[in-house]
């Protein structure tokens, strides 16, 4: 416990699927369950972090939501739920989806919750073959099939356009 | 390894742009996450996406339904509904289900609990953590299955609407925390104390209109409780089918036993008796008392004359521990009319202070030790004369006497207090000017006034305070102080020109009457010339000072308003105005120096052109070499001044200049301030300087300032100012020293 007081000023380098490395302080890099079960396992804290997965600009967002939320104290949430709305407001699918990845891979729960937020948000009262073009996702279905998967749920379906 | 990293990165971007479904492949984890977020309907909707989507939905781990409103579909409608929910809840993977939340109220009567039975039956097999259900008044009175009341993973349960709450013999949640009834309706009050007593660790528990026939007692142990809301207990209750239970008669009391409780709130009528003597960890309360009905409130006072009213007294001082208090003005009124039978026979010696003269003093209130925040509101129709000491007085003329000790709680631990609907009369002074002195630890005062003119003493009373507090004050009460100072600014400004007027004659007497002696050729030494020196230069260093305390009144009024402009934005106008006070002060001080330029410009001509027949007429003559010097010290503590104002002017500018930035419309005021007859006019548009001066880049130039407005129609607020004022000091310190 000591030392992790002690190591507060620490900084670590994450390095991303892209060759970027990032400086950061190591109460950031500790809101991502990942690198804090890492960092506890061994104190390799001198080493470059890979993360194989997450490209440079995912990254970049991802450590600036980390700082805001390190940085914060608790008594400040109200202003925190409002980075957080702003966060990621105007983003791309393609983005959003990178950055819900990179999340669940560095299990940051809070910006999982809100990513996901925002796809459900995006599903949410929507007629289904919007849906399907907002995501290409391709109907597979039969005609019959279909009709059988809205029987067994009528209810589910009643009131959608 | 980061190469191929990177050109796996490069065709997954590829593929982005064929527009992949990455939905589809997310993670499962994230998927149940996605879904679980959505209303439950739309979840399962998403199986119609796609055969991959089929059975997504069924790992979701948290359900909310709505049923609004059958809308005229008929009963096949709710039907569909009721089979809908069943399947969900069979449908569902895992056994771990983290919340269950549904809302039937737009069911017909026609509804069966027994469905609610075992959706409920189904969701704590499935090992609910929270689970919230809210239905119509049903009629059936066991529609919430045993099992659920020993239910080991429940940690939020919130039951809602006007239903009858059957508690079995035994509870048993071993982890709940939270409990949310609303109107629920016990079979007695032992009913609700089993139910409570059944959670160890409930930390918040809120009681919202509920009750039940022959509810005496309302007992609530609960050791870790933190917050506690009690809401309308009793007289709102109503049976199934929207039959008001008859409480009219049913006198009740409540009870609690909660060491750990540190928020509570409660709201409704007051109760016959208040068990509270475990409330001492309390940090925040807020009470609601609500009158009775007329005849209710007869029938107590019939029955209970010497009782009622003690119960209040004895909750506030069950929780005189708290730092916050809110007591609403509907309650005092409601004390006050409890008051009246105390009243008929008061104890002389059971007389407590009231922890302040809020309440009523013949209640037996405490002292509340570690009252930190206290608002102090009454109703519109009750006024502040309730706070009147004696209640027999006439109400419009009563007058308000300090207690005679200080309460503890003023000295020790308030530090806000707000003030509401303060009215300026001559008593409410009197109580806010006992509360600024005595509280010695305030940090926050609020005023909101109901009228629009604030008394003067009002205003005296928050200048002799010395708290370094905030002010909320009535608006229309900163141009009178603004006023004031500035009416100080203009005599300051007359006596200052009287004295250089004096001045002036002074050196030119005293010049004609060395042209006369040394056209006559008497110079002999004289002592009463030397006198005269040393006293111009006391004149001078007079004028100095009285330069120094307009520059000072200057600086209050600017601070004055800065303090409130920086807490409320819109007082931005005034401070626009005082910028401007500031701003012509800084160019009246700029006129004097001018003009004292000019004079000295003027004097050392003169001195210079008498010096030099001095000197023709006998170098050696001593005495006028004493009276050079003499005009010699004169000029230096000309300088001095002109410096020490140059730096004031400066320092001002600088500071205006920063606010003046904030100001963007200073120059619509509805204020009509006087206009200085000393005000001097400027550049071609011969007026005073209403606005902000710029230096004339000329240096030849006789105007020294021209008004920006005239310089450019399009005033930008961005221009450096200070680096102006600089530009000035520097141009006017040269010129001072190329006179010398």
């Amino acid at each position: 416990m000591a030392s992790s007081i002690e190591n507060n000023n620490e900084k670590l380098t994450l390095k991303s699927s892209d060759g970027e490395e990032f400086l950061v302080e190591k109460h950031v890099a500790l809101q991502s369950t990942l690198l804090q079960n890492m960092l506890d396992s061994d104190c390799s804290s001198a080493d470059v972090i890979p993360l194989p997965k997450i490209d440079a600009r995912t990254l970049a967002l991802v450590l600036g939501y980390c700082k805001k939320h390190a940085d914060a104290s608790s008594s400040k949430q109200g202003e925190l739920n409002s980075f957080d709305s702003e966060f990621l407001k105007d983003m791309d699918m393609g983005a959003l989806f990178n950055l819900v990845l990179a999340a669940n891979f560095m299990e940051i729960k809070g910006l999982l919750d809100i990513a996901a937020q925002k796809i459900a948000d995006t599903i949410k009262d929507k007629p289904h073959q919007e849906v399907r073009e907002i995501f290409h996702v391709e109907n597979d279905y039969t005609p019959e099939e279909e009709a059988a998967v809205r029987e067994e749920n009528r209810w589910a379906f009643e009131g959608f356009p | 390894m980061g190469s191929t990293s990177k050109s796996c990165k490069l065709s997954e971007e590829v593929k982005l742009n064929e527009e992949e479904d990455r939905i589809s492949n997310l993670p499962e984890n994230i998927m149940v996450c996605i879904l679980s977020l959505l209303p439950t309907k739309h979840a399962v909707a998403t199986s119609i996406l796609s055969t991959k989507w089929k059975r997504m939905w069924t790992s979701i781990t948290n359900l909310d339904i709505e049923f609004l409103d059958s809308k005229g579909r008929g009963s096949r409608y709710e039907k569909s509904f009721v089979k809908f929910v069943h399947h969900v809840l069979l449908s569902l993977d895992g056994s771990n289900l983290g919340g269950f939340r549904i809302s039937c109220k737009g069911v017909s009567l026609n509804f069966k609990a027994s469905h609610v039975k075992s959706w409920v039956t189904t969701a704590v097999s499935c090992n609910v953590r929270q689970l919230g259900i809210y239905i119509p008044p049903l009629l059936a009175s066991r529609w919430l299955p045993d099992d659920l009341f020993t239910c080991e993973t429940l940690v939020v349960l919130k039951l809602g609407y006007c239903f009858f709450l059957p508690v079995p013999s035994l509870v048993r949640l071993q982890n709940l925390k939270t409990l949310l009834l609303h109107s629920a309706v016990f079979r007695d009050g032992d009913s609700a104390y089993r139910l409570i007593s059944g959670c160890p660790v409930l930390e918040d528990l809120s009681l919202i209109k509920c009750g039940g026939r022959g509810f005496r007692l309302l007992k609530i142990s609960a050791p870790l409780l933190k917050r506690l809301v009690i809401s309308y207990p009793l007289p709102e209750c109503y049976r199934p089918h929207d039959v008001l239970y008859d409480v009219s008669s049913d006198e009740y009391k409540i009870e609690l036993i909660t060491p750990s409780l540190v928020s509570f709130q409660y709201s409704g009528l007051v109760a016959e008796g208040y068990g509270s003597d475990m409330l001492s960890s309390l940090v925040k309360a807020r009470l609601h008392f609500e009158l009775c009905g007329e005849d209710t409130l007869m029938t107590s006072k019939t029955q209970d004359a010497d009782t009622v009213g003690t119960p209040i007294t004895k909750l506030l001082q069950g929780i005189s521990n708290v730092h916050t208090l809110h007591i609403s003005g509907n309650s005092i009124e409601t004390l006050e009319l409890y008051s009246y039978d105390i009243m008929e026979e008061p104890d002389e010696d059971d007389f407590e202070l009231c922890f302040e003269f809020e309440m009523h003093q013949f209640l037996k209130l405490p002292t509340f030790r570690n009252l930190t925040r206290l608002k102090l509101g009454v109703n519109s129709h009750v006024r502040w004369g309730l706070l009147h000491y004696d209640r027999y007085s006439d109400p419009d003329n009563w007058d308000w006497h300090p207690p005679e000790n200080v309460p503890a709680c003023l000295l020790f631990s308030l530090e806000i207090l707000d003030i509401r609907k303060f009215q300026g009369q001559r008593r409410e002074l009197k109580i806010v000017k006992y509360l600024l002195s005595n509280a010695k630890l305030l940090k926050t005062l609020s005023v909101h006034c109901e009228k629009r003119k604030m008394k003067r003493e009002m205003l005296e009373v928050f200048r002799s305070s010395s708290y370094a507090g905030i002010w909320i004050m009535n608006l229309e009460s900163l141009p009178n102080i603004l006023q004031r100072k500035y009416a100080l600014l203009r005599d300051l400004d007359k006596s200052l020109q009287e004295v250089q007027r004096q001045n002036e004659q002074r050196c030119e007497q005293e010049i004609e009457e060395m042209k006369r002696e040394i056209k006559s050729g008497n110079l002999a030494p004289d002592a009463s010339k030397l006198r005269f020196s040393d006293e111009a230069v006391d004149e001078q260093k007079h004028a100095i000072r009285i330069a120094d305390e307009k520059v000072a009144l200057a600086s209050q009024a600017y601070e004055l308003v800065q303090a409130i402009s920086l807490h409320l934005p819109f007082y931005i106008e005034i401070s626009t105005l005082v910028i401007q006070m500031v701003d012509s002060h800084i160019q009246q001080l700029d006129q004097y120096l001018k003009k004292y330029d000019e004079d000295l410009r003027r004097d050392r001509e003169s001195v210079a052109t008498t010096g030099s027949s001095v000197q023709n007429v006998d170098s050696n003559n001593k005495p006028t070499k004493g009276s050079e010097s003499g005009r010699g010290g004169r000029i230096i503590e000309e300088h001095a001044f002109k410096d020490e104002a140059l730096n004031a002017g400066t320092r001002l500018g600088a500071t205006t200049a920063a606010t003046s930035a904030a100001a963007t419309n200073p120059t619509s005021m509805d204020l009509d301030l006087p206009v200085d007859p000393n005000e001097p006019t400027y550049c071609f548009c011969n007026q005073v300087s209403y606005g902000e001066m710029v230096a004339c880049d000329n240096p030849d130039h006789e105007a020294f300032f021209l008004l920006l407005q005239c310089l450019a129609k399009s005033k930008s607020t961005s221009m450096p100012i200070p680096c102006l004022r600089q530009n000035l000091a520097e141009n006017m310190a040269k010129a001072a020293s190329q006179t010398c």
